[in-house]
Order: structure tokens, then sequence, then C-alpha cells
């Protein structure tokens, strides 16, 4: 047993480079190791679009990786597809990365660790919501643009804007508020009706059963043998490994811990 | 009027007491040393004062021939107009045992819980108004007798098999019940009475008209007929339960055996004997334009049954504080996708609409008094005598609970079990949708025929903004369009559908927590005995 986990640790240790960043780092900072990287494989971006977009992923470096990843075919969900490339790219270290799936038509923003802290699934959720028009009219580098500088605004620990998440907040707490309120009025109103047990409570019973008798008529006999159960045994058959589990978080072993959001567009 | 012995006062009942009491020499006298000539037994009717509303029809007994200046059930302002009645005296009351003082501080105690209630609830000059009533019930003793036969079976392991041993059982049922008691009058309306329910027969004592001194009483006009198989059908469900639960039988598993029994059959149960009774209640009536609410203290326990409206300033300034509470929540806690947003709008819109329905079935439940047995055995009783019918009287059987609250509990089932468990809300969308369509068009039926009947509420315009919502989210969540905008449009103009949906279903509360002016033909209760 142990030279199995022997071995597999060499062989961690041996595949370890390879998986971390594979794709091409555009820039490193320094002082972090954190990088960018950009992989534009639909070609979405000129190579002056791809540099002005370098400038802004710098910021976001401080914190953790940042990338940025277009494709023409995605067999899986977006959100899986984001987390496998995350995993192949980063592995299990700060980061974030903005998926353009032009095969399902969706954007998603994917993070971990510190970053995933900050960009939550709602965050995530709030950055998609607000660009996809960009992707939608084809100006793909405001969109990416866009979505890193709000990205790179919230880990800076500024906020961005929501005016529809209040709108509709708004709109939901008043309508919550007059349901709970009508039914604490309802509930606390006396006027239903009591039950017959309260009703009836004082009603005097007698009650007699007299000359009882209590004869055997028959037995039957079956056979059912015992089932044995036993608390230390194998239960299930299942597992989960570094898989995708919806709504954007992840889950595995081994894997990294994160999420995000994503949109059609 | 009684006259003192002593001074020749007027001697009026006094709850502290339990006497009669003259006010002007302090004197106290036994209730039945105390008479008039015209409560002498003869024939067991006694003479008295019968008041009578004007307005609604309403009759109130005393034995004081003093003018009363308001009417209890309708709440007029009125001289009531009095004749000299001989009335059927009642076997036994239990006299007021709360006083009048005591009663004003329960009411205030209660008054303090009801947040929403108008202020004009809490009027002291209003809530001096109350008055004392003696209200006429009907008590029902019953006698249960039968052979009990049951097969019963006790099971147990010996190795690998189960021996299952099977009996048969037997004895005799002998059950007596004493006390049932519904109240006897059509103005005294059935939630009201039975809300006050228990009194408690060790106070009863034999009935003198000196107890109505100071006090009023209703007339007795609900046959005795009309309740009796309530009572039998709960007195059969008592002795079920105690031969399931008898220590001899209990451990063979007869649970079943007993719940199949017809009973009636089984153990005929008879009527041993039917009185009329009067009771003590403190009555309080509150009018407001065409609508009337009712507080209604048992005079004997204290216990309190109100109508409760609302005060709609009260309820916007609470509905306002918790609903910041609630945005400052979701502003922490939550960012809602616009398809669940929409999905959210629609779930409100449908509960809001079934609530609406809900609502509006009840008003015309009590607006038609149609839980109340009583009211609707004395009007099939007048329509019949109406139309000369010689018809054997129906029994009268009371709706069922309406299904609409079985719908609301199922939808809501359906609607919120499949986020808890977690399910893609697109999925749940295309799972609901054809249920949502279902139901909307069983609700657009009925919201169209109850919106008809009932005309004291706000309009249809509360059930169809909720419909339209409904509808608005469906349209959205089938194109399915990839622009947000149309989710948040459509989830806002949705939500502001239900906002109008609620407006009208609090506005028409105070229409559910008050009740029509009644109209009472009161015959009297001469010729019910």
């Amino acid at each position: 047993m142990r030279k199995w986990k022997a071995f597999f640790l060499f062989l961690c240790c041996l595949l370890l480079p390879v998986c971390s960043i594979s794709a091409t780092e555009l820039y490193t900072n320094e002082e972090t190791g954190y990088v960018v990287i950009i992989e534009d494989d639909a070609d979405l971006l000129t190579d002056a679009e791809e540099t002005n977009l370098i400038q802004t992923m710098r910021g976001m470096t401080t914190y953790g990786n940042v990338a940025l990843k277009t494709t023409m075919e995605n067999p899986y969900s977006v959100d899986t597809y984001a987390y496998n490339y995350y995993e192949d790219t980063f592995g299990s270290t700060n980061g974030t990365i903005l998926l353009i799936d032009m095969d399902n038509r969706e954007i998603c923003i994917h993070s971990s660790g510190y970053n995933y802290r900050i960009i939550t699934d709602d965050y995530g959720d709030t950055i998609t919501d607000n660009i996809y028009r960009y992707a939608s009219d084809g100006d793909y580098f405001t969109c990416c643009n866009k979505a890193f500088e709000q990205a790179l605004a919230l880990l800076k620990g500024s906020r961005i804007a929501q005016p529809m998440k209040y709108i509709c907040n708004a709109l939901l707490s008043v309508i919550a508020a007059l349901l709970i309120t009508y039914f604490i009025v309802r509930q606390f109103s006396t006027g239903g009706r009591v039950s017959k047990g309260v009703q009836f409570s004082d009603v005097k019973n007698y009650f007699a059963l007299k000359n009882q008798s209590i004869q055997k008529v028959k037995t039957t006999k079956v056979y059912s043998p015992p089932q044995h159960t036993s608390s230390g045994g194998h239960s299930g058959g299942s597992h989960s490994s570094g898989g995708h589990s919806g709504g954007g978080g992840h889950s595995g072993g081994g894997g990294h811990s994160g999420g995000g959001g994503s949109h059609r567009f | 009027m009684y006259q003192c012995k002593n001074c020749g006062g007027n001697l009026k009942y006094d709850i502290a007491t339990q006497s009669m009491h003259c006010d002007y020499c302090d004197s106290s006298f036994n209730p039945y040393d105390v008479t008039k000539e015209t409560d002498a037994m003869e024939d067991n009717y006694y003479e008295a004062t019968v008041f009578r509303c004007p307005q609604c029809g309403a009759e109130l007994i005393s034995s004081d021939t003093d003018a009363t200046s308001f009417c209890s059930y309708c709440g007029a302002a009125n001289i009531l107009t009095g004749r000299i009645s001989r009335e059927k005296r009642p076997a036994r009351i239990i006299p007021f045992q709360i006083t009048k003082e005591q009663c004003k501080e329960i009411y205030a105690k209660k008054m303090k819980q009801a947040f929403f209630a108008p202020k004009e609830l809490t009027d002291p000059a209003y809530i001096d108004s109350f008055r004392g009533i003696y209200m006429p019930y009907w008590s029902y003793n019953f006698e249960q007798n039968g052979h009990l036969d049951l097969e019963g079976q006790k099971s147990y392991r010996r190795g690998d098999y189960v021996y299952t041993d099977y009996y048969a059982l037997e004895g005799d049922v002998n059950a007596s019940y004493e006390g049932y008691t519904f109240d006897a009058s059509s103005s005294f309306f059935d939630n009201v009475s039975e809300n006050l329910l228990p009194f408690h027969a060790d106070d009863e004592k034999e009935f003198t008209p000196s107890y109505l001194s100071g006090f009023y009483a209703d007339t007795a006009d609900i046959p005795k007929e009309v309740y009796e198989t309530d009572a039998k059908e709960h007195a059969c469900s008592v002795t079920k339960g105690k031969i399931i639960a008898h220590s001899d039988f209990s451990t063979y598993g007869i649970r079943a055996g007993v719940e199949r029994m017809d009973m009636e059959n089984k153990f005929p149960i008879q009527c041993t004997g039917a009185q009329q009774l009067l009771y003590p209640v403190w009555f309080l009536s509150y009018r407001k334009n065409d609508r009337i609410a009712y507080a209604a203290i048992n005079g004997q326990t204290g216990k309190l049954f109100m109508d409760t409206p609302i005060d709609f300033k009260k309820y916007g300034i609470t509905t306002a504080l918790l609903a910041l509470v609630l945005f400052i929540f979701l502003n922490i806690n939550f960012t809602f996708k616009p398809t669940t947003l929409l999905f959210a709008s629609a779930v409100f819109a449908v509960i809001s609409a079934l609530v609406y329905l809900k609502e509006i079935d009840d008003i015309h439940r009590r607006n038609e008094n149609l839980d109340d047995k009583g009211l609707q055995s004395k009007n099939i009783s007048e329509a019949d005598d109406t139309t000369g019918s010689k018809k054997k009287r129906r029994n009268v059987t009371l709706k069922k609970p309406n299904p609409v609250t079985f719908i609301v509990i199922g939808i809501l089932v359906i609607t919120f079990f499949p986020l808890v468990i977690g399910l893609a809300i697109a999925v749940v969308m295309v799972a609901i949708l054809p249920l949502m369509f279902a139901g909307m068009i069983y609700l657009c039926i009925k919201g169209i025929k109850m919106n008809r009947e009932i005309s004291e509420t706000s309009g249809p315009l509360g059930f169809w903004s909720a419909m339209a919502s409904v509808f608005l989210c469906m349209v959205i969540a089938f194109i399915n369009p990839v622009d947000d905008l149309y989710y948040y449009l459509g989830a806002i103009a949705s939500m502001i559908g239900v906002l109008v949906t609620l407006t009208s279903i609090i506005k028409n509360y105070n229409v559910l927590a008050t009740r029509k002016l009644p109209q009472f033909n009161k015959q009297g209760g001469d010729d019910l005995a």
C-alpha cells in the first residue's frame, strides 16, 4: 500500500508542471507569481485588442491568475468546460477565467480560491449579466474588458452596478412582506372554527365494556428469516471525484473548489 | 321589576355576590326567594318583555320593562319596541360569573395583542357598550349500547418463523354522554357560539326569571333536531376511541377494524334528553357602514371571540418595515438570476390568485351563512313554509372545506419541492408550466363565477391582474429570449400585478373579518319546545 502511495505521489510530481500553466503566459506578476493567459482559439480578438486586454488583466494578477479562453467547440456544458479548463491551467491556485463558448454561445466567469471568495456565484452572474450584450453584438473586446474591469473592481473591494437587483429585490420584499403580514393577520384572527375536541371538552361521558371474552381462533405460521444488518458494511456503489455540480459550484476529490456565473448571448 | 323586600327598590342580579342586590338599601337576597306573580311555574312559562329591533328583527328578552336603546346584533341605535310575552321556561341557567369590569379587562388585554385592529375598537365608550345576554343553548344527552365483536391478532417470532394468533374479541358496550351543547338562537352565529364553548355544567342552576334581572336573554328559534346528528356523530367517534384504547383489547391490533365499524348500526345511539339552557355571554358589536363585527365573551369562563377588522394604516406601516428588513436581507444574501426572478414572480402570482379566491370563497360562505347550520335550517324551514311545501325537513349537511385549500397546498408542494432538492430552474419551469396552465384555466372559471356573486369586494381586478401576471411569465418562459431585459421587465410587470392582487386581498380582508348586517325573522321560542 505504501509503495502505491509513493508511486502516486511521484506521478503527481511528474504531471504537476505539465498540468499547471501549460498555456502561453503573456504576463507574469513578479511579486505574486500569478500570470495572465489569453487563449483565443475562436479568434475573436485582434492582436491589438489582446494587447489592450492584457493591460486590464494585469491588475488582477495581484490577487491570482487570470485567463481568457475562447473556443469554437465544447461538447460539455459551459460550466464544466470552464471548471476543467481552470483545473488544467491553474490547478488549485487563486484565479479567475473568462470563457467565451462560441459553440453554445455562452459566456462564463469561473473563479477559484481567494478570487472565488470575492467573485462569488452571485457576482459571477451579475458580471455576465452586465456584459453579455456586448458579446451578442459581436464586440468581444468590450465584453472581455468590462468583465475583467468589474472582476478587478470587486477584488479591489469596490462595488459594481446591480440596478435590476435592487429594483427586483424591492418588489420581491414588498410582495413577501404583504403576504407574510396577511398570513399573520389571518393566523391570529379568532374568527375560525374550533375543533370538536375543544367544543365538547366538557361533555361528561361514561364508557364500560362488560362481559369481555377473548377466544383464540387460529394461528398461522409464516417462514420469514430475520434479515441481518451490519453497521460496518459497505454501502453504496457510487463516488464522486473531480465532478461538476450545477449552479456554478464544484467540489470533488483533488479538484479545485470554485464557481462563477454564466450567460447566453 | 323585582322589588326589594326592605325598601321597594329595584333588585338586580349581582354577579360578584351571586345574589339579588338592592342598590338603594344594600340588601341582598337569594334569587329563588324573590319572585313576581308572573314567574309562577304554570305550564312551564314565565312572563317577560320581548324587545324587537325594527331594523334587523332580532329579539331580546328582559324581565324588566325598561326600553333598551340599541340593538346588540345590528348595532342600530333605536329604541327597541317591547311587548309582554309568555316565554318558554328554560330548564337550567348558568348565572354570569364574569363581571362587566372583568369582561372589559379581558377584552382590553386581547386588544393589546390585536395590533392591526382599528383604534375605535379600544375606545372606552365603545367598550362600555358590552351587554350581558343569556344565550339559549340546546343540551343533549345520549346513551349508546350494543354488542361488540371484533377480530384481533398478535404476532411474534420464533426462529425463522413469524406466528400470528387470531382472536375473536367480544363484549357489551355501555356508553352515555351528557351535555352536548349547541346554540339555539339563529341570531347567535354558530362560529361565535362554538368559539365560546365549553361552558361548565357545574355552575348550572335551576332557572328562575330573577337571574335575568339586569340582563337580557336571546330567544330560542332553532329546533332541537338540527344539531342532534352532529352530537351523535361526535359521541360515536368518542365511543370508537374508547373501544380502541380499552386496556383489555388495545394490544390486539383492533384499530383498523374499529375504524371501519358502522357505529350507528352496531351501537344504536339514543337521545335521552334535550334541554334548553341559558348560558351567559357578554356581547359587543362594532358597526361600520353596512358591515358589523362582534366580540363575545363567555360570561362563565372569560373565553373571548372577536371579529377583528384591520386598520389599513397600521397594516401599511408594518408591511413597509417588514419589507425594508426583507430588502436588506435579500440584498445581502441573494442575487437572483432573471429566470429565477421570473419564476418567483409567477409563483407569487399563483399564490396570490389562490389566496384571493380562497378569501372570496370565505366571504361568500360567511355572507350566505353557509357554515351556520342553525341559520341554514331556519332558512330552509322558512322557505318551505313560504312555498307551502309539506316536505319533510331536510337534514342540513354543511359543505366540506373548499378544494381551493388543497390546491394551494398541492401547488406549493409541487412548486417548491423541486427547488428544495436543487433541480435546475429551467427544468422546474418546464415541468410546472402545464400544471400552471391547467390551474389557470380552473382558477379563471372559478374567479369569474365568484366575483359575480359578491358585491362588497373590490372587484375582479385583483384576480385578473394575478392571472395576467402568470400568463405573462408563462409566455416569456416559453419564448425563452436571450436578452435579460425581457425577463426583468416580465418579472417587474408580473410583480406589479401581484401587488395589485395583494392590495385587493387586504382591502377585502375587512369584508371577511366583518359580517353583513343581519336580517332575522324571529318567531319566538314558544313554538319550539
